[in-house]
């Protein structure tokens, strides 16, 4: 998701520090699990939605909630059942379908779920994978952590194409017509899962291979080719994100 | 050959991969001497399976240490005794640049890929960065800095891994198979990439070709795991004829394998373009190949050729156009699912289209799938494993040589009933006589073949019809006979 969603850029928010932006989102997910009033997780998720809509365009809206409208569906039609207390909103003959502690649920769990997603969006669509990495060995993570990190994310969407080019080699040997086809994938997914599997392992040594190829392993200290922001600049940021960070927790002082 | 100084001597080397409990395991290499002179250009020819990435990779030092094995022999880099030595202690002496580019990718930027080996080396950050953005734009990738390596094209990869190598300079520079998929006026500069950084360019080919023979200064064969025949000139007759017998450079031109079958695919209006920022469109007004010759189509790396080929098998959904197959039964439009059980394709890499088991599940898939009578399945089974050189059914596909992978893909097609089968770069690896075998023994069952391939003079001397794309369009269109004409319709485009 991370290497997928990034985006080159020069927005305001591209250039802002990936340290700062890390530590918000800690926050994020502090002020959206706090016991906050609906209209107060409202405000913060609108909040977040402008500063997406305003500094990377309404469209960049859009692919989190392509992701994410399944789950919003499932939220919005199971939670309200299972919340009884409250007055009765929707009753069918006898039975107590939504009451208004149930409406109240969905709406908390759906301004959570959508607020944290585009709260993340916000910074891996502007982060680059490597900043990312920067920041974490910045942040005290070991090098050989973090370079499992990015293999490992850079591994996904190439794991994601083997699959894609096995079910169609499946596809190209089948030769079945739609209806029967589609029975038969499902029953290939065990051989599918199997090829990609081996193509996986197959890998492994490529992988040690080529870093070791490229002098991982050495025990000179190693240097870094990207730098994270030092000085003034730093702290501009850290001090726009720790005001943001304050608006997002005002409510616990103020115990709304 | 007597060389003083050479960067590379091999002497007396074997190797044997692991073998399983009980058996005794293949000799890969044995007793191999090879010495590769300082400077100049390289090349090292052998059929697939012959050794040639067994050979560079132990140079590089990377076997036995990563595949096991048993190891004889010495081999001497500038005249050190690399064995035991690490890769990562290597590296400025010897840098690889494999066959599969996506091997050796590691990071999700074209310029931290580049400064990988900088910062293990403990390069300063201000020399870093001079160094990788001078290597990147030595490639032609200065403006790819920021891109994702997944998302360059072939050529443009293995671009990239040259950057990578420019960076440090090594003294050696192996290129096993790595110039495949470059343009010729790319094969040309990074040989003078090379030659500029001071290095020796050692390149793993197994076919002949123009540029090895122009640029080469020392060439060898290499079969059955060790030298066969080398010379320093390359048109030392014994040298050639060696080649030749080795079907590594072609011989006499072949017949036209065009059996007037009736039949044939025609596409009419075809229109493709992705979602989002990619301004690649394909757009193919008529095409029509008749069944019973065998095609070529071939053009620049991001032409469009596989995009056509998988659009012709139904696997992409163009998003206008029609394609349909004729003949005796008449002319209708297919839907993709059709076009699948009609048209195969054959993917670059054989390991995304064998997953079986064994080799005789694989083989016999299809067959099962069409629901044949078992005694047929295996009569059938054993006659493909006959045709294809397979002689052990019950062996694990993911455990063969390459070329014998390639060979298990090709064969599960020679069993299925295809009107078209469409052969994306198979040659990639494989000498003439390889491929052409390959084509003859498909053909002897398929209608109609389309190989896609990189290579002109392949395409010229296996194919009855060449097709030449350029940027989504076909370009240039000739028949056996008239493929001069190639050139002149298909312009630049040819410069494969």
């Amino acid at each position: 998701m991370i290497v997928e969603f990034y985006r080159p850029g020069n927005s305001a928010l591209h250039r802002l520090d990936p340290r700062p932006k890390m530590l918000f989102l800690i926050v994020v997910l502090i002020a959206f699990f706090l016991p906050s009033a609906p209209w107060v997780l409202l405000v913060f998720t609108a909040s977040i939605v402008a500063v997406i809509a305003f500094f990377l365009g309404p469209a960049q809206l859009l692919p989190p909630l392509k992701t994410l409208w399944p789950i919003l569906i499932l939220i919005s039609l199971l939670t309200a059942p299972f919340h009884r207390a409250g007055l009765p909103v929707l009753r069918v003959v006898d039975i107590t379908l939504v009451t208004t502690e149930g409406l109240n649920m969905t709406l908390v769990l759906l301004l959570r779920f959508l607020g944290i997603t585009f709260g993340f969006f916000a910074v891996v669509r502007t982060v680059a994978l490597d900043d990312m990495v920067l920041s974490l060995r910045w942040f005290g993570l070991p090098y050989a952590a973090c370079l499992v990190m990015t293999i490992t994310l850079r591994t996904i969407p190439s794991l994601a194409a083997t699959w894609h080019n096995v079910v169609d080699a499946h596809r190209l040997r089948s030769g079945l017509d739609g209806r029967r086809r589609r029975r038969r994938i499902v029953e290939t997914y065990g051989p599918v899962l199997t090829s990609v599997l081996i193509e996986a392992v197959k890998g492994i040594p490529a992988l040690a291979m080529a870093l070791e190829s490229r002098g991982f392993g050495r025990r000179n200290a190693r240097t870094s080719y990207a730098e994270l922001k030092k000085g003034r600049a730093l702290v501009g940021d850290m001090l726009v994100l720790a005001a943001a960070s304050a608006a997002l927790l005002w409510p616990v002082f103020f115990r709304w | 050959m007597a060389v003083t100084n050479p960067v590379l001597s091999i002497d007396e080397l074997s190797f044997r991969f692991p073998a399983p409990e009980g058996s005794q395991g293949i000799h890969v290499l044995e007793g191999l001497n090879l010495t590769v002179p300082r400077g100049g250009v390289s090349v090292i020819f052998g059929r697939a399976d012959a050794g040639k990435t067994t050979c560079a990779r132990i140079a590089a030092g990377l076997v036995p240490r990563f595949t096991g094995g048993a190891i004889g022999g010495n081999v001497l880099l500038d005249g050190r005794d690399i064995g035991g030595v690490p890769p990562y202690e290597l590296m400025q002496c010897v840098g690889l640049v494999s066959q599969d580019s996506d091997e050796q990718l590691l990071t999700t930027r074209c310029d931290t890929e580049v400064a990988f080996a900088l910062e293990s080396l403990g390069v300063p950050r201000p020399q870093m960065h001079e160094r990788v953005s001078r290597s990147l734009q030595q490639v032609g990738l200065s403006d790819f800095a920021s891109r994702n390596p997944a998302t360059l094209s072939g050529g443009e990869k293995k671009r990239l891994l040259v950057a990578c190598l420019l960076a440090i300079r090594p003294g050696l520079w192996i290129l096993d198979e790595a110039l495949g998929e470059l343009d010729s006026e790319w094969k040309t500069r990074v040989l003078d990439i090379v030659a500029g950084a001071g290095g020796t360019a050692l390149l793993m080919e197994s076919r002949w070709s123009g540029l090895a023979a122009s640029r080469g200064t020392s060439f060898f064969l290499l079969d059955e795991g060790r030298i066969r025949a080398d010379a320093k000139d390359s048109g030392e007759p014994a040298f050639l004829a060696a080649l030749t017998n080795a079907g590594i450079r072609q011989g006499e031109p072949r017949e036209s394998r065009w059996t007037g079958t009736e039949g044939f695919l025609r596409a009419e209006g075809l229109s493709f373009r992705f979602d989002g920022a990619s301004s690649f469109s394909l757009g193919i007004d008529m095409l029509e190949l008749k069944f019973g010759e065998t095609c070529a189509l071939v053009g620049r790396n991001g032409s469009g050729k596989s995009k056509l080929g998988r659009i012709l098998c139904g696997l992409l959904r163009p998003q206008a156009g029609s394609i349909g197959i004729g003949g005796q039964w008449g002319y209708g439009n297919l839907r993709a699912d059709e076009l699948c059980s009609r048209i195969g394709y054959l993917f670059q890499n054989p390991d995304h289209q064998i997953y079986l088991p064994s080799v005789r599940e694989e083989l016999s898939l299809g067959l099962r799938r069409e629901h044949a009578e078992r005694r047929e399945i295996e009569s059938r089974v054993e006659e493909a494993a006959r045709v294809f050189g397979l002689p052990d059914l019950d062996a694990p596909p993911a455990l063969l040589s390459y070329g014998a992978r390639r060979r298990l893909q090709a064969a599960t097609y020679f069993l299925l009933s295809r009107d078209l089968l469409i052969l994306d770069e198979i040659d990639s690896g494989l000498s003439y006589r390889e491929v052409e075998s390959l084509i003859d023994a498909l053909a002897s069952r398929v209608p109609g073949i389309v190989l896609i391939t990189h290579d002109l003079a392949l395409a010229k001397a296996a194919c009855d019809r060449v097709l030449v794309m350029n940027e989504g369009r076909i370009t240039g269109d000739a028949r056996r006979g008239r493929f001069e004409s190639v050139e002149a319709l298909g312009g630049e485009a040819v410069l494969l």
